[in-house]
């Protein structure tokens, strides 16, 4: 069944939407069947300046050049059969600063959890 | 004389002749194409891109294996950027639609990103430009077929100057010439620090601009340990640094030659390095370095980027490695050492109620993580004690805090080894298991713990950060963090005293041991095992084969009775310095 769905999205990790961040955004899109087009928002509900104001959910490009930062917010929109579950997942993701904090952590501080 | 100031991030000194790297220039055909070629065109970009994949992929593959997982790491976003789908459509249509040459279309459309990002206000983000422009000359490399240019065909030492190294550029200089690297661009996470650090040469970054100011063949002077350049110095600092440059080369040449010899103190006391590993490839740098054995295979790897568990397979493939590589030397193996912050959603049922996780490092984390999540702490367990049937394995669990933790901890060991048993797998049923002390309250009740467990290791990192309820990733209160804080000390030293006086070996793998700084007061508080990261193993073993016993404890007995870090840092500073003056650039 087609569908679509949309979603706030906020961007909580320190480093943004950046490389690996949409690195995850992407393969996570390939998983599902919908498509993702993500677009940023600033708190009026308007367009913020800088990059990109649409990005495809498959191209990690695209999705840099959002320059979407922490702090931001991203209105998610899926279409496809699956199109709410990709939105889910994409949320947790999302809460889950993309699994990145422990990179940079790691490579900053030397020894993390010694 | 041109004296720059930038961001210190390898260290170490250089002194070369300036090979300047420019920015590669291609001339792109501004032509059309004929309407019956384009399906040709379109065939042609698509080898060439599926070349210039294969090229980065095999870059990537020599870095990780000549400088390690961490400075490959970094091709990762090129790769992902080059198989993006809609870059290639975009590309493609402008073939197809308005008959561009694919070179044409490849510079147009990346410069279309190129420009956005050049303008965007987040200097990280803006950064990217240089990926896109490296992308460009991959693909445009792979059309023309042009030959690689021949400032990467070394054939004497350079030091080497850019606006900024990008990834490819990195992976084809010759190695064995470059002596040090300086970029205007860049700070210390670059891609430029991560390959030196790998590299084990002088680098600095972020220096402003400056190139236009130097010739190739002109001296420079890098200092790695202090963030400076001098171009041309004059004969005075020229003829300082050359003496500073015998003075760690001096250093390092003697380094070099305890490689073999064991860390044994000046009256005969044998003190034991073993080396901290992150990913399985480290550990033969572990070996050429001296390492008795790995004190701390940390396996977070395995867990993190990606959004499945690893297999029981996986794990014993990463932990297979590691002890084939260190024949009979004993190897570590920490178990699950994560925040529940820091895992995908999906693993874990929703009703743990781990997503209100509002202070994750007095959260659920680590060994109670494991310990809500039985299924994924079994099966790194039962990889961990099949690997115990091939070499010298000892389990290690992370955090504990209380008593039943380490008692439920060893009870599902038991319960995985009954499992493997009936199932006729084999394992070693005597393999060790400890626990790292690394929360206050497990430290003020180590005598309880002694009888039940075979070893100890101390985490300075997390037992300073839990003792001082300090934060160290926070900037505002990072500067209370500190090795030297006399608490932790205090702390260290009861420890230390309690799992002698109860016979259970006591080890230390925090930050603290691969510092030679500490390595005297160490030895004076007792300490014999030492679990250092690679790199620190040769300058530890210089000190405990410069000093006594007698020395150290005396260090020691000082140290108790001061009150403040600085002070105590400054104070095993100077006594260091007194012993090994070739340590003085330490910082």
């Amino acid at each position: 069944m087609e569908s679509k769905a949309r979603r706030k999205i906020r961007i909580i990790n320190r480093a943004g939407l950046h490389a690996r961040a949409a690195t995850l955004v992407r393969r996570l899109v390939l998983d599902y069947q919908s498509r993702l087009v993500l677009r940023k928002i600033s708190e009026d509900g308007s367009s913020s300046g800088g990059g990109f104001e649409t990005a495809d959910g498959s191209s990690v490009l695209d999705m840099l050049s959002l320059c979407a930062l922490q702090g931001d917010e991203l209105l998610a929109e899926a279409e496809g059969p699956d199109a709410e579950e990709l939105l889910q997942a994409l949320e947790s993701l999302a809460s889950r600063k993309f699994l990145e904090e422990e990179f940079a952590s790691d490579s900053e501080h030397g020894s993390p959890a010694a | 004389m041109l004296r720059l100031q930038g961001i210190a991030v390898s260290s170490g000194i250089a002194i070369g002749e300036a090979m300047v790297l420019g920015r590669e220039k291609f001339d792109v055909p501004d032509r059309l194409i004929d309407g019956t070629a384009v399906e040709r065109e379109i065939e042609r970009f698509r080898s060439a891109l599926a070349k210039a994949v294969e090229e980065l992929s095999r870059q990537r593959d020599a870095v990780i294996r000549e400088l390690g997982q961490r400075s490959g790491s970094i091709f990762n976003a090129h790769l992902e950027i080059l198989q993006d789908a809609k870059l290639r459509e975009d590309i493609e249509n402008l073939i197809s639609e308005r008959n561009y040459a694919p070179e044409r279309a490849v510079s147009r459309i990346l410069h279309r990103y190129a420009d956005v990002f050049r303008r965007l206000p987040n200097p990280n983000f803006a950064e990217r430009v240089n990926d896109v422009y490296d992308i460009e000359k991959l693909l445009l490399r792979s059309l023309l077929g042009q030959p690689h240019s021949e400032v990467f065909q070394l054939n004497s030492p350079v030091v080497v100057l850019a606006v900024t190294l990008t990834p490819s550029e990195t992976a084809r200089l010759d190695r064995r010439f470059v002596r040090g690297f300086v970029t205007e661009t860049g700070g210390p996470g670059g891609h430029t620090a991560i390959v030196a650090q790998g590299l084990g040469i002088p680098a600095v970054v972020g220096t402003g601009p400056f190139l236009g100011e130097v010739s190739g063949g002109d001296t420079v002077i890098v200092d790695g340990d202090r963030g400076l350049v001098i171009v041309n110095p004059d004969g005075a600092t020229l003829q300082e640094y050359r003496e500073q440059y015998r003075a760690i080369e001096a250093l390092q040449a003697e380094l070099r030659d305890i490689r073999g010899l064991p860390a044994e103190t000046l009256d005969g006391t044998r003190i034991h390095l073993f080396g901290n590993i992150e990913f399985p490839q480290e550990a033969e740098t572990c070996l050429e370095q001296g390492a008795e054995g790995i004190g701390l295979y940390r396996t977070e790897f395995l867990y993190l980027g990606r959004t499945t568990l690893p297999s029981e397979e996986e794990h014993y493939q990463a932990y297979l490695q590691v002890i084939q590589t260190m024949g009979d030397r004993p190897v570590t193996i920490r178990t699950f050492d994560m925040g529940a912050d820091k895992i995908p959603q999906d693993w874990l049922p929703r009703q743990m109620g781990w997503d209100n996780e509002s202070n994750p490092c007095l959260g659920l984390r680590s060994i109670r993580l494991a310990l809500r999540h039985l299924p994924m702490f079994r099966s790194q367990l039962r990889a961990i004690l099949r690997a115990s049937a091939i070499g010298r394995v000892e389990i290690m669990f992370p955090l504990i805090a209380t008593l039943p933790e380490l008692r439920q901890a060893k009870f599902v060991v038991a319960d995985v080894m009954e499992e493997l048993a009936e199932a006729g797998i084999p394992f070693r049923r005597e393999t060790p298991i400890g626990m790292m002390v690394e929360v206050p309250s497990t430290a003020i009740m180590l005598d309880r713990y002694l009888p039940e467990v075979d070893f100890i290791s101390i985490g300075t990192n997390d037992l300073l950060q839990y003792t001082l309820a300090v934060d160290r990733t926070n900037r505002n209160v990072v500067s209370l963090y500190s090795s030297a804080e006399p608490a932790l000390i205090r702390l260290l030293a009861q420890t230390i005293r309690t799992a002698q006086e109860g016979g259970v070996p006591v080890g230390l793998c925090g930050q603290m041991s691969s510092s030679p700084i500490y390595t005297m007061l160490l030895i004076g508080l007792g300490l014999r095992n030492f679990s250092v990261t690679a790199g620190a193993i040769p300058e530890v073993k210089k000190v405990c084969r410069s000093v006594t016993v007698a020395q150290c404890r005396d260090v020691a007995n000082h140290v108790m009775e001061m009150e403040n870090a600085r002070d105590i840092r400054a104070y095993l500073r100077e006594e260091l310095v007194k012993i090994l003056p070739e340590f003085s650039r330490l910082p």
